[in-house]
């Protein structure tokens, strides 16, 4: 809503634009800019068009003589706009002038002298007009300078509108509002005509979609340019100027709130007019042109011929006043806002008119409104009122009770020291009604005011009209137990692991397209969007894995010799996807989320993923030309599986589409998978524009987190330290290729049994000394007792243990 | 047999201490020490040969072999000593490093802005006695609208601002974290204070100021006789931890349909002026009794906090795809 300060200052007196500025804000009323359009011009001044001749050297240029200073004399321009003829009065900006962006000079134009230049409005910063010259009326005296003739420059006030206050989408409503605060008076500046006494065009409603309905007949209108003034705000405002008939329905809207629309009566037929819901498979061509299909719900006005308005969205064509017309009929309403709503959405066609009656538009304000307009087109287009009709309804939708509250209860929750009395006459001040007996408020609000129907709005009001700077700060006091949950605490605790690893953070958009990188327990699955932003974002993402590896590829495509990033996040599948069962088999259906029916939510676990390319930390920093490697990811991974207090996944190697065949494994917990960690297969990476060797890993949480409960994992227990010296034996593991080392450290491990304190696999060898397809492992022992120091018996006892157990797995110990 | 002849035990003085000097290192000492000091050295040899004099030539010749030991044996420790000192100077002095130089460091990973902000802004709620809330990301209508007071034909609830999984049966990405603290109400009576952070959706397409996914942080304190005094409170404690302790809050009154009365809250600048950083209110009455929670009995506050927000005012970030492309240079920042 813009606000030209002149405007506001016609009913707020002369308050200057700081005072206005200062309050706004504290009332609610959010300035966003103040606009000064037109300013800096100086120098333009009416003349009227004596001649005008083709440039002997330019088709599209005029050689124009207009009146001089005073309205005397002659003085030739060139001009490049022929929306004008001789006898016209224009605006002449005289060598000299200044208008933004440029001081004007006699200057030659194609062989021809002009001094200064007829002005667009655009050029005047009077609109968005560039199509031709400012025509003006005859209301203007020539050789007058523009400055004196309208506040060009003035302040334009431009403030948001919060949705509940329709109210201040009008002039005089922020003026009021403003009087309200201020406790100063509100002017009335414009007294308006009666209603004509003869009955108008008849009027039938057969819907509670309206509650009233104002139509005034209108006579020997002369529809022509509307004057200089009405021009100069509806610009400030940024409406365009139509014509004497259009415009003023324009004003009168800005200046009191309430949309106007004005039919062509000898177009409207019958006469006649009815109000109506509209029937399914009807149309309607409005004002901009386009055939409008109606559905039940909306609202129509019909005349003897069927719909010739959608009410409270756009007039209709076959009825639009034009510049024949000779009589109008003046139409004012007051619509349901829900069904003005619906329309204006369903439609996806917003007019000032819908904007409005959404917000609610004061249905008192409407015959006001009818006669405010009927007395500018009197002067604009010599308009005669001759009949009105005028129809009140009560809907309920508009229908409104008192106001009950007690004054200790809003003053309580507002912080404020203010009793009955003081509540009341600040509520005055806003225009309601008060009763106060005693320490209740009986509260009948102003007919404009509909946001103020219970007492949480009137406490609003009262703390609104007193200051929310006034309210004082005070901490509440402790009511609950806060804090993070140990849960919550060991979550933070995660995050620290994989940061200590190297792994820098990152937060992508979860959404995916088409094609992704399955990650942990794969599926189709995906929570598809109805509304997507973009085909490439179609979808909630299934993993992590695709927002990671943009990240790396766009890294990569700046020349980042190497990084590893991670992401803590959300992965969305369906309801019935694979992943549930698999997530519940480890950690109950508690993790689910349920809607308040009951009905299932997309599954959305908390999920880690990494990705990582190119060497681990690069010149200055520690292993300067290390890369990136599967097992960084995994060692990643273990230790935040580790913090969880649970055992170290089992990792089993695995063949999936967009992995390397022989690096990839999936990380199981009891025979469930729950995670993924690879290198990309070549194919995948070059498709993607990944380096080769990218790799990645992903690790589903809620299977880790969710069986802990909110009380997070058991504390760790203290190790016992061994004081007798440890026995340390070197075995060596030759085992057929084919079985894994976790496999064959997992016999050892068996077999070395409770002596054992520490295993570490050190060494790979594979050879010609060794069986076909055989390789061997060094594995170290350490192996020691609490109790007692170890004899070369007890080694040689484990050494046989271990011997047997692998022999199980088909593999032999060599000495 | 007479005595021994003193320019013999002068000569092996002589040759002793000169072979000490010279010794270059460690093994020159030795071998210096088993040619003059050692059991086949001349000196041994005089000493096994004083057995055959007399006792009092014996006496006379042992005390000078004696003497002239004990002085060789000094003169090799002191020759010990000072070549270990030489050789301990030269090795500290080739281990000598420049240690003004920049220093090769280990490789920490870096904790995302947006995870800093947002648990630098949790703490401060925890420290206030909020505990920390979850909820899901897809989120039933009922939970992100209807019980907040946004009824079916509101304008947030078109597709123009709304991101829908599926229309039909109103499941949409959350709009703010507010469903959270339904939830919260629906599952617990109060008192309650809660935070809830987390990331949310709108359908606005990237640019530099705005970002189809975001994060809040919205809280949540009912209890009896919460005021907006409390609210004001909460929020000067929460803009002085974040911002600075010199700094002031200022509300303006607002509208969200969740909260009445409403306000947008400023916190001052430096330099004396007001930024806009986020929204507030009391806990509308139907949004209280849409949650079970009967309002004549309990009142309760609420806000919420747009972390990227946060982040950029207080960082200095210019565009918000800055938080969520992941450029490497971005993230080293911080």
């Amino acid at each position: 809503m813009r606000l030209p300060l002149s405007w506001l200052q016609e009913f707020l007196g002369d308050v200057p634009l700081e005072d206005v500025l200062a309050r706004m804000d504290a009332i609610g009323l959010e300035v966003e800019a103040v606009h000064r359009p037109g300013d800096g011009v100086r120098g333009v001044r009416t003349a009227r068009v004596l001649h005008h001749e083709p440039h002997p050297d330019a088709d599209s240029l005029r050689l124009v003589d207009v009146t001089g200073d005073g309205g005397e004399g002659t003085v030739r321009v060139v001009c490049g706009a022929a929306n004008f003829d001789v006898g016209d009065t224009v605006l002449h900006a005289v060598v000299g002038a200044e208008i933004p962006g440029m001081t004007l000079e006699a200057r030659r134009i194609r062989g021809q002298v002009s001094q200064g230049m007829l002005a667009s409005p655009r050029e005047l910063g009077l609109g968005d007009d560039h199509g031709g010259l400012l025509v003006l009326g005859d209301d203007v005296p020539l050789g007058a300078d523009l400055t004196d003739l309208v506040p060009v420059g003035e302040p334009v006030v431009e403030i948001a509108v919060h949705p509940d206050r329709g109210d201040l989408l009008s002039v005089r409503g922020v003026a009021r509002d403003l009087a309200a605060v201020l406790d100063a008076p509100l002017r009335a500046p414009h007294a308006v005509p009666a209603a004509p006494t003869a009955v108008g065009v008849p009027v039938e409603l057969t819907t509670t979609g309206v509650a009233t309905f104002v139509v005034w007949s209108l006579e020997d209108v002369v529809v022509r340019r509307s004057p200089l003034w009405l021009r100069t705000r509806l610009a400030q405002c940024g409406v365009r100027s139509i014509d004497g008939v259009v415009d003023v329905t324009n004003y009168v809207m800005l200046e009191l709130g309430q949309p106007l629309h004005a039919f062509d009566l000898d177009r409207v037929a019958g006469p006649s007019l009815r109000v109506r819901e509209a029937t399914a498979g009807e149309t309607l061509a409005t004002l901009d042109g386009a055939e409008r299909a109606l559905v039940p719900g909306d609202l129509v006005i019909d005349d003897a011929e069927g719909p010739a308005s959608l009410a409270g969205v756009m007039g209709g064509l076959r009825t639009e006043v034009h510049a024949g017309t000779r009589r109008v009929l003046l139409e004012g309403a007051v619509w349901d806002p829900a069904a003005i709503r619906r329309t204006s959405r369903r439609l996806g066609l917003v007019s000032e008119a819908s904007t409005r009656f959404e917000r609610r538009v004061d249905p008192a304000a409407a015959g006001e409104a009818v006669a405010r307009a009927a007395d500018l087109m009197a002067a604009t287009a010599d308009a005669r009122a001759v009949a009105a009709t005028v129809v009140d309804r009560a809907p309920a939708w508009e229908r409104r009770e008192d106001v009950t509250a007690r004054a200790s209860a809003l003053a309580r929750l507002i912080a404020l020291d203010l009793d009955a009395e003081a509540q009341a006459a600040l509520l005055r001040r806003g225009g309601s009604d008060v009763a106060v007996a005693g320490d209740v408020l009986t509260v009948r609000p102003p007919s404009w005011r509909g946001d103020l129907g219970r007492p949480a709005d009137l406490a609003e009001e009262v703390a609104r009209l007193h200051g929310y700077d006034r309210i004082a700060p005070v901490l509440p006091p402790l009511v609950a137990r806060g804090g993070r949950s140990p849960l919550q605490r060991l979550e933070r605790d995660l995050r620290a692991a994989v940061l200590a690893a190297g792994v820098d953070e990152v937060v992508t958009r979860p959404f995916v397209g088409a094609t992704t990188l399955a990650g942990a327990v794969p599926s189709d699955g995906r929570v598809g969007l109805a509304n997507p932003l973009a085909q490439d974002a179609a979808a909630m993402r299934p993993g992590l894995l695709d927002g990671l590896l943009g990240v790396v590829r766009r890294n990569h495509g700046q020349g980042s010799p190497g990084l590893a990033v991670h992401e803590w996040g959300r992965v969305f599948r369906p309801a019935d996807d694979p992943l549930g069962g698999a997530v519940d088999a480890l950690a109950g259906t508690g993790w689910r989320w349920h809607g308040p029916d009951g009905a299932a939510l997309p599954l959305q676990p908390r999920a880690l993923g990494l990705a990582a390319t190119g060497v681990r930390a690069g010149p200055g920093w520690v292993d300067d030309d290390a890369p990136w490697t599967v097992e960084d990811l995994l060692a990643t991974l273990d230790e935040v599986v580790r913090r969880t207090g649970g055992a170290a996944l089992d990792r089993v190697p695995v063949e999936r589409p967009g992995w390397h065949p022989g690096r990839t494994v999936v990380l199981h917990r009891d025979g469930v998978e729950v995670g993924i960690a690879g290198q990309l297969h070549p194919a995948e990476a070059d498709r993607r524009d990944l380096p080769d060797g990218t790799v990645a890993a992903e690790l589903l949480l809620e299977p880790l987190l969710a069986p802990l409960g909110e009380a997070g994992p058991a504390p760790a227990r203290a190790p016992v330290l061994v004081r007798h010296p440890a026995v340390v034996v070197d075995v060596a593991v030759v085992a057929p290729v084919a079985l894994a080392l976790a496999e064959v450290a997992a016999a050892v491990r068996a077999g070395a049994g409770p002596l054992l304190d520490d295993l570490r696999w050190f060494d790979e060898f594979r050879g010609s000394q060794l069986p076909e397809g055989h390789r061997s492992l060094g594995f170290r022992l350490r192996l020691q007792d609490p109790a007692r120091q170890l004899t070369d018996a007890d080694a040689e006892a484990v050494l046989g243990a271990v011997g047997a157990a692998v022999a199980g797995l088909g593999a032999a110990l060599r000495r | 047999m007479e005595g021994i002849d003193p320019a013999d035990v002068a000569r092996l003085r002589e040759a002793g201490l000169a072979a000490f000097t010279a010794a270059a290192d460690a093994d020159a000492l030795e071998e210096a020490r088993v040619a003059h000091l050692g059991r086949k050295a001349p000196l041994g040899a005089l000493q096994k040969g004083l057995g055959a004099l007399d006792a009092d030539a014996r006496r006379a010749a042992g005390a000078l072999l004696n003497e002239l030991r004990a002085e060789l044996t000094a003169a090799h420790e002191d020759r010990r000593v000072a070549l270990e000192g030489a050789e301990l100077a030269a090795r500290l002095a080739a281990e000598r490093l420049d240690l003004t130089g920049p220093a090769r460091r280990p490789r920490p990973g870096r904790p995302h802005l947006l995870t800093q902000v947002e648990a630098e802004i949790v703490d401060v709620f925890a420290g206030l006695g909020f505990a920390v809330a979850d909820g899901p990301e897809v989120e039933a209508g009922r939970y992100n609208f209807d019980l907040l007071n946004i009824p079916p034909d509101h304008p947030a609830r078109g597709t123009m601002d709304t991101i829908y999984v599926d229309e039909a049966a109103d499941v949409v990405l959350r709009t703010h974290t507010s469903p959270v603290q339904v939830r919260t109400m629906l599952a617990a009576p109060p008192p309650l204070a809660v935070v809830c952070p987390g990331r949310v959706y709108r359908a606005d397409a990237v640019d530099a100021t705005h970002s189809p996914v975001f994060t809040q942080v919205e809280g949540l304190l009912v209890a009896q006789d919460v005021t907006m005094a409390h609210l004001r409170g909460t929020l000067l404690a929460f803009a002085r931890a974040m911002f600075g302790p010199d700094r002031e809050v200022r509300l303006r009154p607002s509208f969200f349909p969740f909260t009445e009365p409403s306000a947008e809250v400023d916190v001052s600048t430096e330099d004396g002026g007001w930024l806009e950083v986020l929204g507030a209110g009391m806990v509308d009455p139907a949004v209280l009794t849409a949650c079970g929670i009967d309002p004549d009995r309990w009142s309760g506050f609420a806000f919420g906090i747009g972390v990227e927000r946060v982040a950029m005012l207080r960082h200095g970030v210019r565009d918000i795809r800055d938080l969520f492309d992941g450029d490497a240079r971005f993230l080293a920042a911080f």
